[in-house]
């Protein structure tokens, strides 16, 4: 009777130990890396996503399905010679430039981060935890008029806070920041999505 | 008075052909002069949020847009101190990192949308069309090759986009200059062991 009880103890603190075990298994993530210094792109022109259709490509080492290239979605006024956009940790600054563009245009950024911090207090449940929060989109530009204008010259240039970038949340610019997607927008034209980071071959 | 009334017809004309031709012109934008190199550090990649029931009190966040971080849709296990991810106009991806398991093997995943100028077709019959293919996902190196961890925890190799394409490597773009304008939607490290994305672009601050 008495080895019974002990061996209905012992399976008990086996099953609590295994739901502590999994428990906490979960609750680990890995430690973040201890240094992601800066994002820098040259950019390419956008163009819209293709859903192959009846377009069959004849030359060879491409894909047979295809689709005439369209900018419909994206934005087709802005003309673009070259462009660059570095995002740095050391300053936390967005920075563009460019070449080729109207003058007198004005350009915004498109980002989408994931942003992943620790030491957050939270109340449901309570405590300090890591969290990921939500995928974030915005669209900003510096101050004061939230655009960055084109010269006359057609050169672009322009530098934005990445807590202005991302406000009311300024917050999401601290941490693990994973950068999702990332554009330049012509904020003449329904901010349209213009360019993107890319590699012209 | 007929005069005049050609003249007003031919001034008409030049302007609808002035303020008509930028508009025909910018149908399809022109490609970039130059886009050499796309150059990231990489963050560590954790699963979406989807906000649940997180309540957030730390200001100058969302408060209900949150959750625990998790890694049950990223890699989990596989440490990183840090990597360094290239993509060249030469067609060269290049990684650098250290903090892995030794022995453990990765490779850089992209994600890709291309443009190429010359392309024949057949419905509709052209010849020089510019053509966009659907976005696609790509591991470089192509398996069986990765990038091998070295004892010291380290990785540095390169290995060439038009390899990781094949077999359509003109999506890498060809011999003459400019012809492909290659759309980096996303950039991360796979443990090839799991499947699972373990670090992204991005920054740390």
């Amino acid at each position: 009777m008495k080895t019974r009880l002990y061996g209905w103890a012992a399976g008990g603190l086996a099953a609590v130990a295994v739901t502590w075990l999994a428990a906490w298994a979960q609750a680990q993530t890995p430690a973040f890396p201890q240094v992601a210094r800066n994002y820098s792109a040259w950019l390419v022109r956008a163009f819209d996503a293709c859903t192959p259709g009846s377009l069959t490509v004849t030359t060879t080492g491409l894909p047979a399905q295809g689709c005439l290239s369209s900018a419909t979605v994206v934005d087709n006024q802005m003309p673009m010679q070259f462009g660059k956009i570095t995002i740095s940790k050391g300053n936390g600054k967005i920075k563009v430039f460019g070449r080729g563009l109207t003058p007198g245009g004005r350009v915004k950024v498109q980002l989408t981060v994931r942003t992943t911090r620790n030491g957050i207090s939270t109340k449901h449940p309570p405590g300090t935890k890591r969290v990921t929060f939500q995928d974030t989109t915005v669209v900003c530009g510096p101050p004061p008029f939230g655009f960055i204008a084109v010269w006359p010259s057609g050169n672009l240039g322009g530098k934005i806070d990445l807590s202005d970038c991302l406000q009311p949340y300024p917050g999401l610019a601290l941490g693990n920041i994973e950068i999702v997607d990332v554009a330049l927008v012509n904020a003449d034209n329904a901010n349209k999505v213009f360019a993107r980071p890319g590699i012209m071959r | 008075m007929k005069g005049t009334r050609i003249f007003g017809l031919a001034v008409l004309g030049w302007f609808g052909f002035v303020a008509g031709k930028p508009a025909l012109a910018q149908t399809l934008p022109l490609f970039v002069t130059k886009a050499p190199l796309y150059d990231t550090w990489m963050a560590r990649a954790f699963d979406p949020c989807t906000p649940s029931t997180l309540t957030v009190l730390t200001t100058g966040l969302p408060s209900g847009g949150g959750c625990l971080a998790a890694n049950s849709v990223t890699e989990p296990t596989l440490p990183m101190n840090f990597a360094r991810l290239r993509v060249s106009k030469s067609g060269k991806i290049g990684i650098f990192g250290r903090g892995f398991t030794f022995g453990e093997s990765v490779r850089v995943r992209l994600n890709l949308r291309v443009t190429r100028k010359g392309v024949s077709t057949k419905h509709p019959p052209k010849t020089g069309a510019t053509v966009t293919f659907a976005d696609f996902s790509v591991d470089c190196p192509a398996a069986p090759n990765a990038f091998v961890v070295r004892p010291s925890g380290a990785i540095l190799g390169r290995t060439d986009l038009a390899a990781c394409l094949s077999p359509n490597t003109g999506l890498a773009g060809g011999a003459t200059p400019n012809l492909a304008n290659i759309e980096v939607l996303g950039a991360s490290l796979v443990n090839v062991s799991s499947g699972k994305e373990l670090a992204r672009s991005g920054i740390l601050r």
